[in-house]
This record gives structure tokens, C-alpha cells and sequence, in this order.
């Protein structure tokens, strides 16, 4: 089936969203890598082996498929039956064969599989009426779990490709630039340059050849948005780049996926061969003017290849080091030529902008963000994963209302976004509209979409050393400040964690601080001080408790705290026979006491304790 | 009979080095090192088939003749006027 | 040409020079310790820092642009300075080039903890870059971050060093340390042994794998350059000699080098070379 027109790459469209019509309940089994990974694609060929059993057959009325990541990865593996809509989670492969025989043959539904709200403690039959999904906008998210990344027919029956045959059909490379200025789409990656600007620089050069290269190499982490659009929804961001390519005159694309995400290569590399044979990529696509085709480079993993210009030495076969901009990569980039190069999520926007208008896209989000923007949620809250909202939510939305609140009901202290190089927001600005520059403007920034949630049992002197001990082993070592830089702030935090701290620590982390921000040569030490910065913004008297008193407020640094059993204690032994020190002494139904001397701060007393009677000081 | 630097046309210690450090001078004609440029590799010294790049030992520098910038002193202070300069 | 500012006086600039270039042909300090005029700018020590509208930039790697107004003696520009200096200082407190800068920055002492027992190396990659740009590159940074160093494969001899000593006579920091008789040298753990004269037998400037990989370079027979000057010299003078006695003869014969027009008093003597050894 090989298109030599866009009117048959139309008529396609049309008849396989006409197939997709046709059929009237849908199986779908999460293949995303972390329901995998729990045994997903063992469900996937019970859940066959029990149909087969039965004398079912699938055909045009019933589908049993395997789909990319629905985001809610905690509580995979995932079954959904359409159109019902019914949500199993932590589905297991003995459960192959009730699901069949009563969800698939009578329509029931088995309560055991459901969702528990743990807010309401209610089970939710729904998909779309589980609080994490109904809070959310999946634009980019929306085939995503949706439908089988590996057939190219599944993409053309939620109407893939139209955008491209749009684009070839009705619009110049102008006027996708412009759609695309106008959406307001900026780069979802980090750095939130406008994205049709971008391209109209690239579009300016002159040059016998061009590059279009996708960003996959998502090094936050804790971030997988990319990972899940890329397995998910692989010919969105292959359709993203055709339109993008067209625009700026690319004929060859590069998608660069770190070397983690093998299930990402192997859905990319099978869209990029469908879409091959298809007409779509290669020569003369769909018998325009217009070439393109595009190949895989994996990366080797380090967190600083994200960065562009470190990115397209990676891809030459030099070593990953950023070098100095200007020239940018959109004048001077891979071998030299003009080159763009665009983040997984902002490609995979592109077709969208395309099919519902600049109009629709602008119309969505606040101020000078449009859109939405996935956000990885993780730490302490009681939905994890990934959340799509439109710009401009607040941090409230996601983290209570998507989110569900922080886990065990305890405080909220801070809320890290951008990944590691992002700052901690703190309760106060909960409520803050999320977009680039209200994120900034606090200390933070959008990032690629991370979202770490912390409670009260969070040191956030710790929480800085953490991120700057990983920035500090992520640094590519070119540049001073942030090589040696780094290497001492995290110095000078280990002593703070240690109670070694001195008062004029502070002042010289400042001082570090406006070296490093400054000085570095690309964005990896540009921002790796926000973590720091944002702490002593916002918990600077966690710093001082530290310091002067030797205390940790978080309860989180050993070198400072003390374990002691109050007397909420009942006798109960469990955290005596917990402690690998033997040092928790006491006799049965009486209060426990705990050996200071020979006691390793190890915690298990504290996690082991029902009764809360362990307390940190 | 003394031999020096004859300021080729195509100048093999030019070719030979990578750092653009051997550049005529166009008013003189001479070949010139520029030492801020040179990294002492010896390549031009390998290249000259006359011999005439010379590592100078003690300071490890490497020296070429320059016509001293248009005004050659061999000729100028050679007290037969058996070296003339035109 | 386009005119910059650079800490309130205007200076003509020609395209494509940086704001470093400018500043040193019009003899404005600004200090800087990876850049090396051969080499292309790197942008890694930071110390040639410049603030360009508010922001930091490295001018060693900032084209000039028409209506640039540029601070090098800004308060921030001598707190990034002052940061990179003390942060050098505490990499590599013994360094006698570090020591002299900083002090020009008042900086006697680092604030910082200082690496005992570690090298000289502040990782400006002077030396993988020249090395690279000459065609060898025997060395290179291995590790990443703060575990950067520079290195040879695999920490053994370098197979690829010839021994030019270019990494250690360009290091700014005289890290890279080698020793050097007439007969030999030794760097990187590699021990070379210097080119005999193809003539006398003496020993020449150039190792032997100079010899070589210059050769291999050009396409030129090894004992083109395997030749001590003064044996090169006696024989230009021999061929000279023969010249004025019969001119027009092909003479140059080992390599057959030929004179185009030979004249008594302008010699231009150009020997035709094979295209490889154009600069790469």
C-alpha cells in the first residue's frame, strides 16, 4: 500500500477510521515499558489464549490489542475494555480468564481489578472517571494507551497523517511556519524558545542541506513523557518531523533516543519502516517535491546530550560536550549545515496545531504559554505519573487534584519542576499559574516537565545535594564553574548534612552561585544552581537549623537526628526486633527504649512502627 | 657557501603546518612564523628541504628566516658587501 | 568592518573576529588560559569572560556584531573571574600560572578545598586539541565531570603520540611532563628515539615516528625527512653549485624535484609537493 498521492492517503484515513468504527469492543492491554515490566505482555497472551479457548475469534467487532503507556504506570498493568470504558489495574495474568468470561462475554465488571479512590475510598469503574485522568487534557497523550503504537492503520484511524496531507496539499512552508508562530508552540524540552521562530531562522539559511532532529534524550530523572510518546504514539513525532522538515526545507531527520529506551527504538524503527513503505517517508512523499526520511541515533545516556549542541557531537561520533553559541544549531549545526532540533513533545504537538488550527492551540494555556504540557508527577503523592494539563494550571490542580493529595496525609513542603535542574517551589506558591515564565520567575523552571513532590520528611538541604551531587556527575567537565564548581557546592552542602557546616557557608555558596550561573558555558551549569538557590530562597532557615543548631527540620540528614520512642509506645517488640543493631530494648506491653551509642540511624524502628510512638529529633 | 631560507613560492613548511602559523608577508615576500600561532611540532622543520627551520636549543623555539621584516641585517651589517639584498 | 564598544570606547572590528580578538589587537586585558591563537576558540576556562547586555559571555567565542557594547571590567564580570580563579586556585593550588592570575584578582589563597596531591591540569584541552589539529590525536579527555582528565587510550602508551612534545610545550600550566636527551625523549610513558640523519647519521630534531607520520602525511619518502639541516643545507648548496655551473638541469634528483625558471639572480625554488600535504 504505497501512496502516490495525498487523495489516497485520504481515502485511507477515511476507511480505516470507518474500520475503527466498526469495531464494538476494544481489549486493550497496557505494553508501555513499565506495565511490561510487570508482566503486561503475559496478560496480553493469556487474555488470547483464553479467547481462543472460548472459541472467540477477533474480528472486525472485537480487538485485543497491545497499546503504548497510559501514564499511570503505579498502577499497572493495565487492561481497558471499550466502549465501556472499564479500568483494571494491577491486573495480573491469572486474572486472564474471569476478565474474558465476564467483562468480555457478559459485560461485567469485576470490582476486584477497579480503581480505589483513595480519597473518597470509592471504586471507580471509568477510565475517564478515575480523578487522575478526568483532571486531566491529553493532547499530546491522546493515542497514547489509545491505540497500537507498531500499526500504522491504528494511527490512521484516529485520522494520522491528515496533518501532513494537509500541509502538502494546502499549505506552503510559510504558512506551516506561520500556523505554528501563531499556535504559540514553544519548545517543551526545556529551554521554551518559540518554536516556528526557530524555524524560520532555519528556514532563512541557505544552505544545499538541512537537518530536522528529534530530542528523545530525556535525561531527567523520574521524566518519561517522551519515552511514553515515543512507544506510544511513535508516527506522531515521525508526522511532527515530516511537517517540521517541510517547513524549514530538511530532507533528512534524526531521532536521538538514549540508549534506556529500547522499546521506544523498536516502535520508531517500525513506524519509520511503515511509514516507508507507505509513501510517507523517502523520496517524492506522496508524490510532492518534497523528501524526507529519517534514521535513529542512540545515545549513550548522558544526561548533557540534551543538550543541543552537546546532542549533535553525540550524533557526529565526537564526545558529548556542549560547545559555545553562537553559532546556533539552526545556522550552523550537524556536519556544519543548518539544523533544528526539537523536543519529542513539541514535535508531537505539531500535527495537532495542524489538524484543529493555530486558533484552537492558542486558545489553550496562559499568557505567552499555549497548549498543555505533560508533567511527570512522582514523590510523595498518591497518584504518580504522567499528567497532561493546559498551560496555566496551578500546581495546586495537579499535585490535590490529579495528584490526590501527598501520601499518608502529610504537609506538603515543596514541589521540584524541571527535573534536576529545576527549583523547589514551596507551599506558598501553590496556587501560582504554571507556565515558563512564572516557573522562572520563582526560582524554577518548566524543564522537560518533571514534577517531584516532597512532604514534611524532606530535608531540603539534602534535597539540594542530591540534585547537585547528580548535576555535579552529569556535567560534561568542560567548563570551569560548573566542573570544579559543582564539585565544591556539593562539598560544601555534605559538610552542611553532616553538621559541619559553617556560617559563612552560606555566603560562599552564594558566591559559587553567581559563578556558576553565570559562567557556564551551556544550560546544564546555567541552571544547575536553581536547586541551591531556590532552597536558600525559600527554606533558608533549614540551612541556618543546620548549621548552627545541628538539627535537621526534615529528619533526613543521620549525622543529626536522634531516634527516641515516646510514650505512644505499646510494648509491641516490632521495632525491636526490626533493628539490625539490636539496640531497641524493652519488655513486652512497656515502653522501648533505643541505645543512642549503638544505634546506626538506619531508620527501620521509624518505618516499622504502627503505632507512631518513634520520633525524629 | 651559506644557504638561507629561499621564501619558496609553494612553501612547503606553509603546507606542512596545521596552525597557520607560516604566513607571507606580503610586503616583503618573506615567510613568516607567527610564534603566538606555532606549537612547536616540528612539522615545518620535517618539510623544509633545505634545512632552513631550525629548533633553536636553548630557548626551544623555532626560528626561520624573516628578511627581518624587509631589512635583512646579514646584508646590512656585512662588511664586504658580499651579501646585498635587492 | 562594524564597530564595537568595548568599556565605552569604539573599535573598528572586522567580520568574523571575536570580541577576544579585538580586545588583544587593541591591547585590552582580558585574561584567558584555553584559548591558543592556533587553535579554534574553545569557550571552557571562562576567564575571558565578558557581559554583553547584562549577560555573561566568553569572549573568545563572541563574534562581533554591529553596535556591541561590551564590559570587561564590570562588577559581575570580575565576580565570575574572581569565582573561576578560586575555584582554579582549589583545583590546582601549586600551579605558578593560576597563582599569577589570581593574584592579579587579589586572590592570594583559595576559599574553597583545595586538591592536595593532584596535577596542574586545569583541563583547557590545549593539548588534545593540538593534538588533534596536527592529525595524531594520541590523547584526549577521558571521564566526564569532575573526573575529567586527560589521558591516553586506556591509560597505556599512546600508540598514536609521535613525540612532538607540542601537548607539553603548549600546556599553560606546564603539567605535561616529558624528558629529553639527543638521543631520545620520553612522554606519555612512550619512549621515543630520535631520526637518524639519512645522510650522516647523526641524530636529527624529529623522532622517528615524526618521521614516519610526517611521511605517511605527505606521501613523501621517509628519508625526505629523516635529514639533519645541516646535511639539508649541504646538499641545496651542492645543488645551487651545480645550478650556476649548468643551469636548466634537472637537478633535486632524489625526488625529483624540478625548478621551473631558474634565473641567476631571483631564485624562487618551489618544490611541487603532493597535494596531502594540504592543511587538513
Amino acid at each position: 500500500m504505497r501512496f502516490s498521492n495525498t487523495k489516497d492517503l485520504g481515502t485511507r484515513i477515511e476507511s480505516a477510521k470507518a474500520a475503527r468504527q466498526k469495531v464494538k469492543r476494544r481489549l486493550l492491554v497496557c505494553a508501555g515499558t513499565g506495565c511490561i515490566a510487570n508482566g503486561s505482555l503475559e496478560i496480553a497472551d493469556a487474555l488470547q489464549k483464553e479467547l481462543d479457548a472460548r472459541g472467540v475469534k477477533l474480528n472486525v467487532e472485537l480487538s485485543l490489542k497491545k497499546t503504548g503507556c497510559h501514564g499511570f504506570c503505579e498502577h499497572g498493568p493495565l487492561v481497558t475494555f471499550h466502549p465501556e470504558e472499564i479500568f483494571y489495574q494491577r491486573v495480573n495474568a491469572k486474572d486472564a480468564a474471569e476478565i474474558v468470561e465476564k467483562t468480555v462475554l457478559k459485560g461485567e465488571v469485576i470490582d476486584r481489578l477497579l480503581y480505589t479512590d483513595p480519597t473518597t475510598k470509592q471504586k471507580v469503574t471509568k477510565y475517564f472517571d478515575i480523578p487522575f485522568y478526568a483532571k486531566q487534557q491529553r493532547v499530546v497523550l491522546a493515542n497514547c494507551g489509545q491505540i497500537d503504537p507498531a500499526a500504522i492503520d491504528d494511527y490512521f484511524a484516529v485520522g494520522g497523517y491528515s496533518a501532513l496531507k494537509k500541509v502538502l496539499e494546502e499549505k506552503n512552508p510559510e504558512g506551516v511556519i506561520s500556523a505554528v508562530e501563531e499556535a504559540g508552540l514553544r519548545g517543551r524540552g526545556g529551554g521554551g524558545f518559540t518554536t516556528g521562530k526557530k524555524w524560520r531562522i532555519c528556514r532563512g539559511q541557505t544552505s544545499d542541506k538541512k537537518y530536522l532532529i528529534c530530542n528523545g534524550d530525556e535525561g531527567d530523572p523520574g521524566a518519561f513523557m517522551d519515552r511514553s510518546i515515543m512507544e506510544g504514539d511513535p508516527h506522531a513525532v515521525l508526522e511532527g518531523m515530516m511537517i517540521g522538515a517541510y517547513a524549514i526545507g530538511a530532507n533528512e531527520g534524526v531521532i536521538y533516543v538514549r540508549h534506556e529506551y529500547p522499546l521506544a527504538v523498536k516502535h520508531l524503527e517500525k513506524a519509520i519502516a511503515d511509514a516507508r513503505a507507505c509513501g510517507i517517508l523517502g523520496e517524492n512523499i506522496l508524490g510532492s517535491n518534497f523528501s524526507f526520511d529519517v534514521s535513529i541515533s542512540r545515545g549513550g545516556g548522558a544526561f548533557v546530550c540534551g543538550e543541543e549542541t552537546a546532542l549533535l557531537n553525540s550524533v557526529m561520533g565526537e564526545t558529548g560536550e556542549p560547545r559555545p553559541r553562537p553559532p546556533y544549531p539552526a545556522v550552523e549545526g550537524l556536519w556544519g549545515k543548518p539544523t533544528i532540533i526539537n523536543n519529542v513533545e513539541t514535535l508531537a504537538n505539531v500535527p495537532t496545531i495542524i489538524n484543529k488550527g493555530a486558533k484552537w492551540f492558542n486558545g489553550l494555556g496562559f499568557k505567552n504559554s499555549h497548549g498543555t504540557k505533560v508533567f511527570s508527577l512522582v514523590g510523595k503523592v498518591r497518584n504518580t505519573g504522567l499528567v497532561e494539563v493546559p498551560m496555566g494550571a496551578t500546581l495546586r490542580d495537579i499535585i490535590f487534584g490529579i495528584g490526590g493529595g501527598i501520601l499518608n496525609d502529610r504537609p506538603f513542603k515543596a514541589v521540584q519542576t524541571g527535573g534536576p535542574s529545576g527549583g523547589c517551589i514551596p507551599a506558598s506558591a501553590l496556587d501560582l499559574p504554571i507556565d515558563y515564565e512564572t516557573l522562572t520567575e520563582n526560582g524554577s523552571m518548566m524543564g522537560s516537565g518533571g514534577m517531584i513532590v516532597m512532604d514534611d520528611r524532606t530535608c531540603m538541604v539534602d534535597v539540594a545535594k542530591y540534585f547537585i551531587k547528580f548535576l555535579m556527575g552529569e556535567s560534561c567537565g568542560k567548563c570551569v564553574p560548573c566542573r570544579e564548581g559543582l564539585r565544591q557546592m556539593s562539598y560544601i552542602l555534605e559538610n552542611i548534612t553532616e553538621g559541619k557546616g559553617k556560617p559563612e557557608d552560606i555566603e560562599r555558596i552564594r558566591e559559587l552561585s553567581v559563578g556558576i550561573l553565570n559562567g557556564s558555558l551551556c544550560a546544564l551549569g546555567q541552571t544547575a544552581v536553581n536547586p541551591v538557590l531556590s532552597t536558600l530562597k525559600y527554606f533558608e532557615n533549614e540551612y541556618h537549623a543546620h548549621i548552627k543548631d545541628h538539627k535537621c527540620p526534615g529528619g533526613v540528614c543521620k549525622p543529626l537526628i536522634t531516634y527516641g520512642i515516646t510514650d505512644k509506645c505499646t510494648g509491641c517488640t516490632v521495632c525491636a526486633r526490626a533493628c539490625p543493631v539490636n539496640c531497641i530494648s524493652g519488655e513486652k506491653k512497656k515502653l522501648h527504649l533505643i541505645d543512642q551509642k549503638k544505634c546506626t540511624k538506619c531508620g527501620a524502628c521509624f518505618s516499622s512502627c504502627r503505632f507512631d510512638a518513634i520520633e525524629v529529633k | 657557501m651559506p644557504i638561507t631560507c629561499l621564501q619558496c613560492e609553494d612553501a612547503a613548511c606553509v603546507k606542512a603546518c596545521q596552525y597557520n602559523a607560516l604566513t607571507r608577508n606580503e610586503k616583503t615576500g618573506a615567510i613568516e612564523l607567527n610564534e603566538k600561532k606555532c606549537v612547536k611540532c616540528s612539522a615545518c622543520l620535517g618539510a623544509c628541504p633545505f634545512g632552513n627551520v631550525l629548533l633553536e636549543n636553548n630557548s626551544g623555539r623555532f626560528v626561520k628566516c624573516d628578511l627581518c621584516l624587509g631589512e635583512p641585517m646579514c646584508a646590512k651589517f656585512c662588511p664586504s658587501k658580499t651579501l646585498e639584498y635587492k | 568592518m562594524v564597530t564595537i564598544t568595548i568599556d565605552g570606547i569604539e573599535y573598528e572590528a572586522r567580520e568574523g573576529q571575536t570580541v577576544l580578538d579585538v580586545a588583544k589587537e587593541n591591547n585590552i586585558p582580558i585574561p584567558s588560559l584555553c584559548h591558543h591563537e592556533a587553535l579554534k576558540p574553545w569557550g571552557a576556562c571562562r576567564m575571558c569572560v565578558v557581559e554583553l547586555n547584562g549577560k555573561i559571555m566568553a569572549s573568545c567565542t563572541l563574534p562581533v556584531a554591529k553596535d556591541q557594547n561590551i564590559k570587561t571590567k564590570s562588577e559581575l564580570v570580575k565576580t565570575v573571574r574572581k569565582v573561576v580563579l578560586n575555584l582554579l586556585l582549589a583545583r590546582c593550588p601549586h600551579s605558578k600560572t593560576i597563582q599569577q592570575l589570581a593574584r592579579l584578582y587579589g586572590i592570594t589563597k583559595t576559599t574553597l578545598k583545595a586538591d592536595e596531591g593532584r596535577d596542574n591540569c586545569i583541563l583547557c584541552n590545549v593539548c588534545t586539541r593540538v593534538c588533534a589539529q596536527l592529525g595524531s590525536s594520541a590523547i584526549a579527555t577521558v571521564k566526564r565531570g569532575s573526573e575529567k582528565e586527560i589521558g591516553t587510550p586506556f591509560g597505556e602508551k599512546p600508540p598514536d603520540c609521535i613525540g612532538c612534545l607540542s601537548c607539553a610545550r603548549n600546556c599553560p600550566t606546564e603539567t605535561i611532563k616529558f624528558e629529553e636527551t639527543d638521543a631520545g625523549r620520553i612522554i606519555w610513558n612512550k619512549s621515543f628515539e630520535m631520526a637518524e640523519c639519512s645522510i650522516c647519521k647523526a641524530k636529527t630534531v624529529l623522532t622517528k615516528e615524526q618521521v614516519v607520520f610526517f611521511a605517511k602525511k605527505s606521501g613523501l619518502p621517509e628519508e625526505y625527512f629523516a635529514k639533519c639541516d645541516e646535511c639539508a643545507r649541504k646538499e641545496t648548496a651542492e645543488t645551487f653549485a651545480q645550478l650556476v655551473i649548468n643551469p636548466g638541469a634537472h637537478i633535486m634528483k632524489a625526488w625529483g624535484f624540478t625548478f621551473g625558471k631558474l634565473e641567476a639572480k631571483a631564485i624562487t625554488a618551489s618544490p611541487v609537493l603532493p597535494q596531502k600535504f594540504e592543511r587538513s
